[in-house]
């Protein structure tokens, strides 16, 4: 009996350092993990799939160097938020002892006098705007461009000497002056940039596990609470149909491709196009006279191939129906950016989607 | 310091976060390049990666693992999360891809490179079936329902050959440290 229970430890350690447990898995893991007290020295496990992971691993590529830099960043903030003794107001001028001291030159956490400025117009206009949005939440807003992730960062709302900030608002999507939402968004690959991207720290200080994590360029700014209110409805005045979005998207791209689908061999004859603009990640797909799928049975799934993507791997447009006899629009929603597309698939699939696809689900195909 | 690095910033030496930065750097891009493929996501996980690095620095035993597999095995736990949520569909390649004996090793850090030698030995012993679900879900990240679907074999078979492959790795690479013969126990 021993022996039976021993052998099933073993297969759910060997399964949770593989694939992952589910709930009832991981709490029979826990109740043998009990009558088997010493069951760690049998493991090593998760050594032996890192030590896999490694077996045939190139490593002979760099560490970006602004990625470096970030990571300097977040080990500052980190250190700092553990109660290490560094004077954090060195930090930048004391060359021996910060983490920066000999990263590379271009790392340079403080900020001049100007951009601190700008950062306080930047507050200011985000506590009017929460402000007016409070007044005004049950009225109708115009739809407005995307903001930028970098509104969200704590830096932008704070003031150089910072009072305490009470509360900072992090509106997702709404009214941002262009300019402002530029000037604000730092590139990824802006190598010559001298500030570290507020984005990535925003995004280590949003995560839980950092949430009392100071800014490490701020260090009399407390971290304040970050309040994350709903997306104003994006109530634009009237609402345009998939079919007028996609012919504004046609006129208003220039960088848009169109391509028309083509159904796969022995596959019923698939009537349509899809357009696609790369700038604005936007894309919608037509069909006409598609069959429609019992949709607790099966849906129909989208697939865009990226050439520039390390692995032939599709990229899921997001799952559809369509509901009648006719022409249907609909949205391209694809899950990861894309960079250089290639073609574009249509997949039957079981209802709710798959992230695996086959050769014999392919209904049609778009080649660019 | 090449082994000593993770105890200092345990202890809260922060001149030792560039040494770590260094010396696993390539490392931990290399590993977030293969797996997710995509830069943007590469780098954001390579931030978070280095963050559970400093936290569970403590947490190291060289007794049981050089410091280059525990950065190893911090990365692949966080790589997994995010590789999951992005719905990533698998490349399974060919068989004989994944049988083919590496042209060339590529790992410059001299400790990576001997147990990079030693895993791939271990794993040549393996047979292919265990070799290649192996090499999907631990190198590649894929669940076994996305290995049952891609390789169209049950699923418990793909958990058997998982199991049973990596209990000889482990074997071969002598971390079963009960003495026990594990995979006749547990296959």
């Amino acid at each position: 009996m021993k022996d039976v229970k021993k052998e099933r430890l073993f297969e759910l350690l060997a399964d949770q350092t593989v694939f992952g447990l589910s709930e009832e898995e991981a709490v029979e893991l826990a109740q043998l993990k009990t009558q088997f007290p010493d069951w760690e020295k049998y493991n090593l496990l998760e050594i032996t799939a890192a030590m896999i992971g490694l077996s045939d691993l190139d490593t002979s590529k760099e560490l970006p160097v602004n990625l470096r830099s970030r990571i300097l960043v977040d080990a500052e903030k980190y250190f700092d938020s553990i109660g290490e003794t560094q004077n954090k107001s060195n930090f930048a001028s004391d060359k021996n002892v910060g983490l920066a001291t000999t990263a590379n030159a271009e790392f340079e956490p403080r900020r001049p006098f100007w951009q601190w400025l700008g950062l306080a117009v930047a507050a200011a206009a985000c506590i009017a705007l929460a402000i007016n949005l409070w007044l005004t939440r049950s009225q109708p807003q115009p739809e407005v461009a995307e903001t930028p992730k970098t509104v969200q960062t704590p830096e932008i709302l704070a003031t150089p000497e910072s009072q305490e900030t009470p509360e900072i608002v992090v509106i997702p999507e709404p009214a941002k002056t262009p300019e402002t939402g530029e000037s604000n968004k730092t590139p990824r690959n802006q190598e010559t940039t001298k500030i570290p991207e507020t984005n990535r720290n925003q995004e280590i200080v949003r995560s839980p596990k950092n949430a009392n994590i100071p800014e490490a360029k701020t260090p009399e700014v407390k971290t304040p609470e970050i309040v994350r209110i709903p997306t104003p409805a994006k109530t634009p005045s009237p609402e345009l149909s998939a079919a007028q979005k996609r012919e504004q998207l046609l006129a208003s791209a220039p960088d848009i491709i169109q391509t028309n689908w083509v159904s796969a061999k022995d596959k019923k004859v698939v009537l349509g196009d899809v357009v696609w603009s790369n700038a604005q990640q936007k894309g919608y797909v037509r069909l006409r006279d598609m069959p429609t799928l019992d949709p607790n049975q099966e849906t129909y799934q989208l697939w865009i191939v990226d050439e520039a993507q390390n692995k032939k791997t599709p990229v899921s447009g997001g799952i559809f129906n369509v509901g009648q006899a006719g022409e249907a629009v609909i949205p391209i929603n694809a899950q990861l950016k894309i960079l250089k597309p290639k073609s574009f698939a249509i997949s039957k699939e079981k209802a709710g989607g798959v992230v695996v696809t086959k050769p014999n689900r392919i209904v049609a195909t778009a080649k660019l | 310091m090449a082994q000593a690095i993770l105890k200092h910033i345990a202890s809260g030496d922060k001149t030792a976060v560039q040494k770590c930065i260094d010396t696993y750097g390539g490392l931990v891009w290399s590993l977030a390049l293969r797996m997710l493929s995509n830069s943007d996501e590469a780098e954001d996980a390579v931030q978070e990666i280095f963050i559970d690095v400093w936290k569970n620095a403590g947490r190291f035993d060289e007794t049981q693992a050089s410091e280059t597999t525990f950065v190893a095995m911090i990365a692949r736990r966080r790589l997994i999360d995010r590789m999951r949520k992005q719905n990533r569909q698998p490349d399974i390649g060919s068989l004989e891809d994944i049988l083919a004996e590496p042209t060339e090793n590529k790992n410059r850090n001299p400790q990576t490179s001997v147990e990079a030698k030693e895993t791939a030995q271990a794993m040549k012993n393996l047979r292919p079936e265990q070799r290649q679900i192996l090499h999907l879900s631990i190198v590649q990240g894929f669940s076994h329902q996305e290995i049952s679907d891609a390789l169209n074999i049950p699923l418990g078979t793909v958990k058997t050959h998982a199991r049973r492959g990596l209990l000889k790795v482990r074997e071969s690479l002598g971390l079963d440290s009960s003495g026990d013969n594990i995979e006749e126990a547990t296959v």
